[in-house]
This record gives C-alpha cells, structure tokens and sequence, in this order.
C-alpha cells in the first residue's frame, strides 16, 4: 500500500499553522440556538454587519457583495425587514474619523486600540439608533478538519483535494473555508449560527498538503453564492 | 494528639495504597530519569511545557506560586527531598477547570479550576491528586504499558497538549507526541481507571497529612462537571469523563468514609475560604476577566466577589462586575446594578475612567443627558489619550 507519512503530511499543516483558526470539523449543529417559531415571531428587523473574513483570505468587495446579496435575498424572501451593511459601515466611518482615522500619531494609542473602540462603538451606537431586534454576522472563516485519500467532507460539503502525483490512501488534517452566517440579539446571545462548507484551502503535492495560494482561493463565484445560500437555507 | 492521629489514619490509608499501587512504587530509583525511556518522556514532556510556557496564555505571579507552593508542601513534608526534584507550577490563564502533571513534577494549573474551588482543601483536593500521578510515575508507566500492548505510547497527559490546543488554535502533532489522527487519540488518552483511582486515594492521604478535611475532596470532584458550560461537545471537559466522574466520586466517597471510620480519626477543621481566597486573589480577578468574554457572567460575578471579600478596595474588580450586569443585559432599561458597581469603584478611586465611560453610557441609554454628560467628561478629563477619546467628544456634541 502506498501510504503517504502523517508526519509528512502533518508537517505541511504545521508550515501552514497560520491557516489554522479552529480545531476541527463540528458535527452537524441545529443551525437555531432558540426556538425557531419563536425567532420567527420575535425578530422582525435584522441588520447586516459588513461581510468579512479570516485575516489569511483576501476577501474582494465583490465576494463581500455576493455573501450580503444572498443573505438578504433569503432574509427578505421570509418576510423580514434587512438593514444593510453600509447603515453599520457609515457609523463605523463616522467614528473612524472622529478618531482622527485609524492611525494615530499619539503616541500610546495604537491604532489596533482605535478600530477595537471603533467597532465596539459602532455596534453599541447601532443599536442605540436604529429599532433593530438583532444583527447577523457573515464571515469567511478557516477551519482544520480530517480528511482521507484527497477526500474531504465538512459543513455539508463532500470534495476532492487538488493532487499531482499518484494515489495515495492517508488520513490527515486539512485546512477548508466555511460560510459563517450567525444572528444575535441585543445581549450578544446567538439564536442562529450555520456553516456552510465553501472550500479547501490546501493541495497535495506527492506526499505533502501545501497551502494552494490564497490569490487562487475565492474565485469560483458559483460555489460562493452556492455556500451563502446554505448558510441561511434553515431560516 | 491530633497530629498522632492523623498520622494512624495515614499509615492506614498508606498501607492500602501500598496493596493498590503495587504497580510502580512512587520514586524509588536512585537516579532520576530512570531508564532511557524515560529520558526521552521527560524531554517531550518538557518540550511541551517550553511551548506552552512561550504561547502566551501563561501567567507568572509568585504571589499564586508561593502559596500553591506552601500546600503543597504542607502535603509533601520532605518525603521527596531525597529525589532532589522541587515541584513546580505553570499557571494558564485559561476558564475550563483543569490541571495535569508533567513526569519530572511540573504541576499544570487552569485559573478556571482555582477559581471555582470553594477553599484550600478542596483544590489541595485536586493538586494531590496530580502530585500522585507525579510521584507515582504514572505516564511513565502508561508509556511502558501501552509499549507493551503494542500501541503508540502516549507520554504526557492529555490534558496538557489541550492546553497547549486552545493557545495554538490546533493540536500540535509534535506535542501529542504520535502521528495519526489527534482526534481519535485523544478520546483514547487520559489516564488508565486504576492509575486514576490510585491518584484519588493517595490524594486523600496527601490532604490529611496537610491538614485538609477529607471531605472536601468531594465537592471539588463535582465541581469538574462544571466544565459543561463551555461547551457541550469540547473535548476539554473530559477531566470530568476519564473515568466517569460519578464512578470516581462514589469510591472517593468509600474511601473517606472508610478513613473517618478508622479508630482514633479526626477530621480536620473546615477550611476558611478567605485564607484561600487571599492566596489566588489574582487569579480570580484574571479568571472574572475570561468568563465575562465567555459570557459566563454569573461565574464572573462570583470570582469578582470572592475577590471583593478579601481585597474590597479594588476599583477593578467592583467595574468588572458592573460590567456583568451591562453586558448580560446591554440595553436596559434597568441599569441600576451596574451603575451601582461602577459608583462603588469610584468610590475606590474616583478617577477609575473605565468606570466614568461606562456610567456615562449607561445614562446616555437611559437618555439622562445631563448625568451622561457629567460622567463623559469626567472620563476624558481622565483619560484625554484614550483610543475612544474622539467618539465620546461625539457623543457629547449629541448630549448637548
């Protein structure tokens, strides 16, 4: 049998550790952490917090726009009121430039401690000025999960890993992207959270996974309206 | 007398451990590390303490240290002098209750497993525990007999490659110390039953030598099954599973009533939580800190209160457990516990800004402007650099 080593394997997920946000795969979770019919007749006006994705991904404003189109198609589709992105992102601008814009020239503020007061702000102000009931969050994010001989299964998504070289049997651990579609009320508390299996981040060389490069990953428009459409399928 | 005592208790328990760890009698060789074997468990062992050590969820406190230290001295006496091995502690800042031994007596220590013990003997309870698997060379011997069985041996404690887990985002191969899926390894990891039952019994004898009622064991065994709240399907809370807390918890509960029934016992007296509180102050404060980003507000308030019986002057503390209440129940209307908590902190320091903002922002929710502004100005007067000066300027522009 030509096995490919682990430890070669495991090797080349540890060159790309960077990639790796979670520890793995979940089971399959009810998407609602609440009663659904409650959900249903307590949230009413949902804003959209801007799409957004793992620091590793280079996510274009045109993904953004797919994630937010396909979000909101489902949302409006079941008879709720959406708030777009862009209320959040000008009150967000707003606040950047009061500020005085993310880097500071004062010396002890860092500019990492202006965006984390921007973006708690924002939120607290959103609320504060808009009758919404909750806040849905799209995100692109990576996970590390099992996988066998270049097959790959996660978040409701059965794939082949990219290979050259011939076929191995292995087991391994392999890095993948997910739809991360999560809606919370005004404590902060989930009451919807769904992945949807997008895709893998990785590619087999011979005997070892190598990180495809990340100006390749995003790319296939059908399978990212395909992913963000199954994120929200169970609202 | 009470000492002689205890001590007749001891030789009891001791002469029943003697039958139920037959196995690997606790440091006996003259050299330590014994065997190459065993050399080599002790380099991985240490390869991984180094890793968490540097991972930045560690934190030092030598007042913590000191006092973990003094139980566990207290528990040891000079019984391992001859090994020349001094005990140490690695303190992780992390909320799931746990802790782990290394093969050449490191103690691992999540603040989450100080916190929620109630006073000093039941996590003496829980760090004898450990120090047996230490003393008695437990993950050497897993390590032998798993070699034995065939299997990849595993050498250090499961427990702690999960520690190093939540730091890194993802099992370090290296660290778990085998190839293959960690996964599945780790539901097979942790300690065998006996081994688990030996450290209970041999713990005991520990808490008794210290001077710790016995009893006390049993309440810190069943706060292990707190760990569920952090998540149902994490595998971190599987100190509570291997083997199955009841199952431990009732022969525990055998083993005190057989040591309480023996001629001459006496119990020790009951611990004074303020003296244990005193010694992990501020792990407790660190902890609070953890669960409120966790959500667990509840158990925030109650390290933040434990904390408050022994240092009620600390301005930190009385915010952070205003900022319980704010963030459990962010919009009101009802701010009156944490604007009550955030007064009492500036009643400690009346120039804590943290406090000023969050009073200042809780008023403007409740649209009491004039009050909103008082307090928002206050903070800037305080802390006029601070990263969210300019967006408080806006919101008082609003107030006016």
């Amino acid at each position: 049998m030509n096995r490919v080593p682990a430890g070669s394997l495991l090797a080349g997920l540890a060159a790309a550790a960077l990639l790796v946000r979670a520890a793995a795969a979940a089971p399959a979770e009810e998407p609602f952490k609440v009663n659904k019919k409650d959900f249903e007749k307590t949230f009413k006006v949902i804003a959209l917090e801007p799409p957004d994705a793992d620091p590793y991904l280079k996510v274009s404003d045109s993904v953004k726009a797919m994630l937010e189109q396909e979000v909101t198609a489902r949302l409006k589709k079941r008879g709720y009121t959406v708030m777009p992105s862009s209320v959040l992102s000008g009150i967000r601008a707003e606040m950047t430039a009061q500020v005085n814009g993310p880097i500071d020239s004062k010396p002890g503020s860092s500019d990492a401690a202006k965006q984390a007061a921007v973006r708690e702000h924002a939120l607290r102000e959103l609320w504060f000025r808009h009758p919404i009931d909750a806040v849905a969050v799209m995100r692109i994010r990576v996970f590390s999960v099992p996988m066998e001989s270049d097959k790959v299964e996660w978040d409701g998504v059965s794939t082949s890993v990219e290979h050259s070289g011939g076929r191995v049997e292995y087991k391994a651990n392999i890095s993948v992207s997910s739809v991360v579609v999560a809606i919370y009320d005004s404590k902060e508390e989930p009451l919807y959270v769904s992945y949807a299996g997008l895709e893998p981040l990785m590619h087999r060389e011979g005997a070892q996974l190598q990180p495809l490069p990340v100006d390749q990953l995003l790319r296939d428009e059908k399978r990212i309206r395909k992913a963000s459409q199954a994120a929200v399928d169970a609202l | 007398m009470n000492v002689r005592l205890i001590n007749v208790a001891l030789l009891l328990l001791a002469a029943k451990l003697a039958c139920a760890a037959d196995v690997v009698p606790a440091y006996k060789a003259t050299k330590l590390p014994d065997t190459q074997d065993e050399v080599e468990l002790w380099e991985r062992a240490s390869s991984h303490e180094n890793r968490l050590r540097n991972g930045g969820t560690v934190f030092r406190n030598r007042q913590v240290e000191a006092y973990i230290e003094s139980l566990a001295d207290r528990m040891l006496g000079n019984s391992i002098d001859h090994l020349g091995i001094t005990l140490d502690f690695v303190l992780v800042a992390d909320p799931v209750l746990s802790a782990w031994a290394y093969p050449y007596g490191t103690i691992g220590i999540q603040s989450g497993l100080l916190v929620r013990m109630d006073n000093e003997a039941q996590f003496g309870a829980i760090l004898s525990h450990e120090i047996s698997h230490f003393l008695q060379r437990h993950s050497y011997r897993e390590m032998l007999q798993k070699k034995t069985q065939g299997k990849v041996g595993k050498t250090i404690g499961f427990l702690a490659s999960l520690a190093l887990a939540k730091q890194t985002g993802s099992f370090d191969p290296d660290a778990m110390d085998f190839a293959g899926d960690l996964w599945q390894n780790l539901a097979t990891s942790g300690y065998s039953q006996d081994n688990e039952y030996v450290a209970d019994e041999e713990g005991l004898a520990m808490m008794a030598r210290a001077g710790m009622p016995i009893g006390e064991a049993l309440p810190a065994f069943r706060h292990l099954a707190e760990n569920s709240v952090y998540g149902a399907a994490d595998p971190r809370k599987m100190w509570s599973s291997h083997p199955r807390l009841e199952d431990r918890i009732k022969s525990l509960d055998k083993d005190i009533k057989d040591a309480r029934r023996k001629k001459g016992y006496v119990e020790a007296p009951p611990a004074d939580p303020l003296v244990y509180y005193r010694g992990i102050a501020p792990v407790l404060l660190v902890n609070a800190r953890l669960d409120l980003q966790e959500r667990q507000f509840v158990r925030a308030r109650e390290a933040l209160q434990k904390y408050l019986l022994v240092r009620p002057d600390d301005p930190q503390a009385h915010f952070l457990v205003g900022e319980t209440y704010r963030r459990e129940n962010p919009r009101g209307p009802d701010f009156s516990a944490s604007q009550g908590a955030y007064q009492k902190a500036l009643a400690q320091d009346s120039a804590y800004a943290p406090a000023l903002k969050e009073l200042g922002m809780t008023y403007r929710l409740k649209r009491q402007n004039a009050e909103a502004r008082k307090a928002l100005e206050q903070y800037l007067a305080t802390d006029p650099a601070a990263a969210d000066a300019g967006i408080i300027r806006g919101y008082l522009v609003g107030l006016q």
